[in-house]
């Protein structure tokens, strides 16, 4: 978790320079897109308005796209964009992983790694 | 207000419109609870007939112990509280809000009678306060388990990352909704429910008013009511299903010897042998693949799966319980599962020994052997070498019949005959007569047997009872021969069976009844130990040795037979017993049993060869064993590592023999 916002910096850039690298699938810029559009939007499943409350179901949203990206997109393109160190691209993968447990294997290869 | 008897506010805050929809739901998720408990039903009876509505109080009792009580769960540290204080915490707010009720739709209606008031209702109150609690702290454990620490035998995938959610938002809810109740009417009991009490006062610290109070409070309830009917409703689709197949299972268990396979009946006639579809299997068999929870605690036990080979027993139930539900298509052999899985299997047990649900793998494993071997006779490496010697020489190395005895040469042991009564026929079996390191075993317990003036005899007659065939899925040999070395047995008279190997010892006194052949069975070592217990021989000169026992798989786990073995060591002065850290029913197999002494698997690590590194970091001088087929594999397995000098391997009755004046 710690490990998540302290890495918050590097993980926005990683995301911002695959977002337009030609590799990355159709289907996971489409998740990009709607991810970011979640996260600005104050009106989703609980309204950000409500103190602390209201930021998880954005924080575990953020968590499945750095899980997708990080664990499921190849990793070398993935190392190619990410400016730390890969011990911590590592654990930031797990603590992503963890937090994104809800959503199915299947589902995230199909987004973030079609073949 | 301080004078007043506490009693539960039924449906506080909550106006008629929500209620009637409660009961309305409620009705709706028990009809989808029954359907698919009905489906489940439907299809477990799809399978062949088997009786298992025996000895009902005995199962009443398992489910008590291992369902109600878990304690096959708990046999376990970490897994084992966190599920028991899950289920702990389930089962008293289930039957707490059966008491409601009861209190409310019964007792009152009908009664006019008020069950939840005074003492009752605060006892009611602070138990289910406390166990939603523990309720909590167990879904904690489990999350940190399944998902941060990941054990490899369990599965950290959404399914369970769902189940949990699912029970952590209605326990949450639950607390939530009796916050705001007691918050807004500062009941002077409140704090009997400390939980929901703390809560609720932390609502009023943030600055919610009754107004917001009453609103959380109806919000939550619908939402909370909501999602726990639909728990209700998925039980039979989801995760949930094993809470009732799990008990079920328990119910239905195996009872009687572990270690008797059921024979194939009218073998001559059967049609089909073995088992290679889905219908083949029997409904408890159906059952047991619906009860399985993919705890894992089987693959972490099982030494097939530790020793790199093809085989997980978790494994192998998940897919036939997928293939049952049509998620993994068939056949079940080469398909669902390769043969190089259920042949890696040495029948140990330690997967059953685990089994929280009381699945019966091994078994299961040897039905799908049966058709591998009768039906395709696809036996592997050189088990069907083996299984042919047994046919025709009586003993899996093909010797002559007639070398059997070679190992009694020069110590005058007394043959039976027809017309002599003894005390003990001694069972030499074929490790003990043919094998030269084991033939020392035999000499050993004729020597204890002679000192101790016990009256006995060996039959020169005396074949291998195709045990090893049995496990290999030879039932057809096994049948032959077994029934064969029972006539043999008729001949003569004797009050007891003695012998020393576990497999023998397996397999006459558990399975022979089978085919009439019903005698009261003992191991070498439970005779020794009556006998120097008696006085009848005395072991007197000292072996300064540290010694471990390491426990047979068929003596220890199969037959229960823990402490003679242990007593008989202990018994010969100057030497040491130390345990290993798996040993007794947890013992780890050495690797030799299932037909594993017969031929070749493949596999990363030897299971005899982690066995002995066990053994050798446990600083001993000598391993005894009550086995000779472990004998064999631990011999084997020392000078592979090269440890002859350092490490003896010895049978209990070999100690004792040496000890003797």
């Amino acid at each position: 978790m710690r490990a998540l916002l302290r890495a918050l910096p590097a993980i926005i850039r990683t995301v911002r320079g695959l977002a337009v690298d030609p590799v990355l699938p159709k289907a996971t810029k489409i998740a990009l897109a709607a991810a970011v559009l979640y996260l600005v939007s104050p009106v989703d499943l609980v309204p950000d308005f409500i103190p602390v409350l209201g930021y998880l179901d954005d924080l575990i949203i953020a968590a499945i796209i750095v899980d997708g990206i990080l664990n499921f997109v190849d990793r070398g393109v993935v190392l190619k964009y990410w400016p730390g160190s890969p011990e911590l691209l590592e654990r930031v993968a797990r603590s992503a992983r963890v937090l994104a447990a809800w959503v199915p294997k299947r589902l995230k290869i199909r987004i973030f790694s079609p073949r | 207000m301080t004078a007043s008897i506490p009693f539960r506010d039924t449906f506080w805050n909550v106006p008629g419109w929500a209620q009637i929809a409660l009961y309305v739901g409620g009705a709706v998720a028990i009809a989808f609870l029954v359907y698919g408990l009905w489906q489940r039903v439907t299809l477990w009876r799809q399978g062949l007939p088997e009786d298992r509505l025996d000895r009902i109080p005995e199962r009443l009792g398992l489910v008590a112990a291992h369902a109600l009580g878990q304690v096959r769960t708990l046999s376990q540290a970490y897994p084992g509280v966190m599920h028991a204080i899950m289920f702990w915490g389930f089962l008293a707010l289930f039957m707490g809000t059966v008491l409601a009720t009861i209190d409310w739709d019964i007792a009152l209606p009908l009664f006019g009678y008020k069950l939840l008031k005074g003492h009752f209702y605060l006892f009611y109150e602070t138990v289910l306060d406390l166990f939603g609690l523990f309720f909590v702290v167990g879904l904690g454990m489990a999350v940190w388990r399944r998902f941060v620490s990941r054990p490899a035998r369990i599965e950290p995938s959404a399914r369970f990352a769902w189940a949990l959610t699912l029970l952590f938002v209605i326990n949450v809810t639950g607390f939530v909704m009796e916050a705001c109740r007691l918050a807004v009417v500062e009941p002077w009991w409140a704090p009997w429910s400390p939980v929901g009490w703390a809560l609720g006062r932390a609502f009023v610290g943030l600055g919610l008013g009754p107004g917001a109070l009453r609103g959380l409070h109806i919000a939550t309830w619908v939402f909370h009511a909501a999602i726990a009917l639909v728990f209700i409703a998925i039980i039979p689709y989801s995760y949930f299903v094993h809470l009732i197949t799990t008990p079920l299972n328990i119910f239905f268990a195996k009872l009687g010897p572990r270690g008797a396979i059921r024979e194939i009946k009218n073998i001559e006639e059967a049609e089909s042998l073995g088992v290679s579809k889905l219908e083949e299997f029997s409904w408890k068999r159906r059952l047991d693949f619906d009860a399985c929870v993919e705890c894992g605690r089987c693959q972490a036990a099982c030494p097939a799966y530790m020793s790199g080979s093809a085989l997980s027993p978790k494994q192998i139930i998940v897919k036939l319980k997928r293939h049952m539900h049509g998620e993994l298509p068939g056949p079940i052999h080469g398909e669902l599962i390769k043969a190089d899985e259920l042949w890696a299997c040495t029948t140990c047990m330690a997967c059953v020994q685990e089994c929280p649900a009381f699945i019966d793998i091994v078994d299961t494993i040897v039905d799908l052997r049966r058709y591998l071997t009768l039906s395709e006779g696809a036996l592997p490496s050189t088990a069907p070498q083996s299984l042919q010697n047994i046919q025709r020489a009586g003993n899996p190395w093909g010797l002559p019949a007639g070398e059997r005895l070679a190992w009694a040469q020069g110590l005058d042991v007394p043959l039976m005959q027809a017309d002599r009564e003894v005390e003990y026929l001694y069972w030499v079996g074929c490790s003990a007569s043919y094998d030269r390191r084991n033939q020392a075993i035999a000499r050993a317990v004729v020597k204890i047997l002679k000192a101790a003036g016990v009256s006995f005899g060996v039959m020169s007659e005396e074949r291998c009872h195709a045990e090893v065939g049995r496990r290999l899925g030879e039932e057809y040999l096994y049948q032959t021969v077994a029934q064969e070395n029972i006539e043999t047995i008729k001949q003569y008279r004797f009050r007891k069976v003695i012998t020393h190997c576990p497999h023998c010892f397996n397999t006459i006194k558990n399975e022979f009844p089978q085919f009439g052949g019903t005698y009261e069975v003992l191991h070498h070592s439970q005779v020794i130990q009556t006998l120097i217990a008696e006085g009848r021989i005395t072991p007197t000169k000292p072996l300064d040795a540290t010694i471990a026992f390491h426990d047979s798989c068929y003596l220890g786990r199969y037959n229960d037979i823990l402490d003679a073995p242990r007593a008989v060591a202990k018994a010969v002065p100057g030497i040491r017993l130390v345990e290993l850290p798996r040993s007794r029913e947890r013992g780890l197999c050495c690797g030799g049993g299932g037909g594993h002494m017969w031929m070749e698997v493949k596999a990363q690590k030897r299971v005899n060869l982690i066995r002995v590194e066990e053994v050798l970091d446990a600083k001993v001088n000598v391993v005894a064993t009550g086995c000779p087929f472990c004998l064999a594999m631990i011999d084997l397995g020392r000078k592979v590592k090269g440890a002859e000098e350092t490490l003896a391997v010895k049978d209990v009755s070999e100690l004792v023999a040496e000890s003797l004046p």
